[in-house]
């Protein structure tokens, strides 16, 4: 399996490229609007991209996933909850998609924004029940976790979602082992949060003891 | 941490939200244009008649290539804001 962090040190913003070599495959999630470097990376492996996730409708920057449906035919996927425009396939909580040695699941956690997911990573080279890692999104940081505020206006209040957010952190992220890797979509300076870290991976058991907010 | 605490600590101090925010949030929701094709719309190369044109109605012009480049030569009046001194700004308000 390959799992590649893209860090954007300008927007703060981490994006994702899970591969599996045997099927040929690649997922890219939360992509830059720029693509180039996703599509270079999976030619390079011998990997078709065929899926690309948002986490959730990001505010602090234009995503590359039209641009990545556009270029390489890439199938759109978004939490259940996500209100769009264009056709996407929406994921509820629990679904999962697998290629070749891979397995991504979706935990629906929603509290940053209403439609927020966390996608949860399995080698199943290694292990088919304890995951390799967590891509949290804008859920759980480094050191933080995403502010509830931003998307107040659309329906719910801050506190709404505040609530939604303590309850995903707890019933769904605290839930998985402390072995975790913790990827989350923005690091150090990103106005998503108050006190993210420098740093731009983790574990849940690091996070469990460290963050001010769990 | 409670619940009630947790909301109260998540809600409090927050950084200013840029204005822009909202603008992105809509942007990913909607069939925006993909970046290839918003270059496409975008990027269209004057010729150099129609630049002077512009520059004599107070149109600024902007290089923005290496240093050594704009040195070499340029255009009257066009004002050197290259990558590198982007950059360099950038650091220093981190």
């Amino acid at each position: 399996m390959i799992l590649k962090q893209f860090y954007l040190k300008r927007l703060a913003h981490a994006s994702y490229l899970i591969g599996d070599e045997g099927s040929g495959t690649a997922v890219v999630v939360d992509p830059q609007r720029d693509t180039d470097q996703y599509i270079d990376m999976a030619a390079e492996n011998g990997l078709t991209i065929t899926h690309v996730f948002l986490t959730h409708l990001h505010a602090d920057f234009v995503a590359g996933h039209l641009d990545l449906r556009d270029r390489v035919g890439a199938a759109i996927c978004l939490g259940a909850a996500a209100k769009v425009e264009y056709p996407f396939t929406p994921f509820r909580d629990g679904e999962t998609l697998e290629f070749g040695r891979v397995r991504l699941k979706v935990l629906e956690t929603p509290g940053h924004t209403r439609e927020s997911i966390s996608i949860v990573v399995y080698d199943l080279s290694a292990s088919a029940t304890q995951p390799h890692a967590v891509l949290t999104g804008d859920t759980l940081f480094i050191g933080d976790v995403g502010r509830p505020d931003l998307r107040a206006a659309l329906g719910w209040t801050a506190v709404d979602l505040g609530g939604m957010l303590f309850d995903s952190l707890h019933q769904k992220l605290l839930a998985l082992p402390d072995s975790s890797l913790v990827y989350p979509a923005h690091g150090a300076g990103s106005l998503c949060g108050k006190a993210l870290s420098k740093e731009t991976v983790s574990t849940l058991g690091e996070q469990r003891r460290s963050n001010y907010a769990l | 941490m409670s619940k009630q605490a947790f909301i109260a600590v998540v809600t409090a101090d927050q950084p200013d939200v840029p204005a822009y925010f909202n603008y992105d949030a809509v942007l990913n929701s909607e069939e925006h244009l993909t970046l290839d094709a918003a270059i496409a719309r975008e990027m269209n190369p004057l010729s150099l008649d129609a630049l002077l044109e512009l520059q004599s109605r107070g149109a600024n012009v902007l290089d923005t290539r290496d240093p050594a480049d704009f040195a070499a030569a340029h255009l009257a009046g066009s004002i050197k804001i290259s990558v590198t001194i982007e950059l360099k700004v950038t650091r220093a308000f981190k």
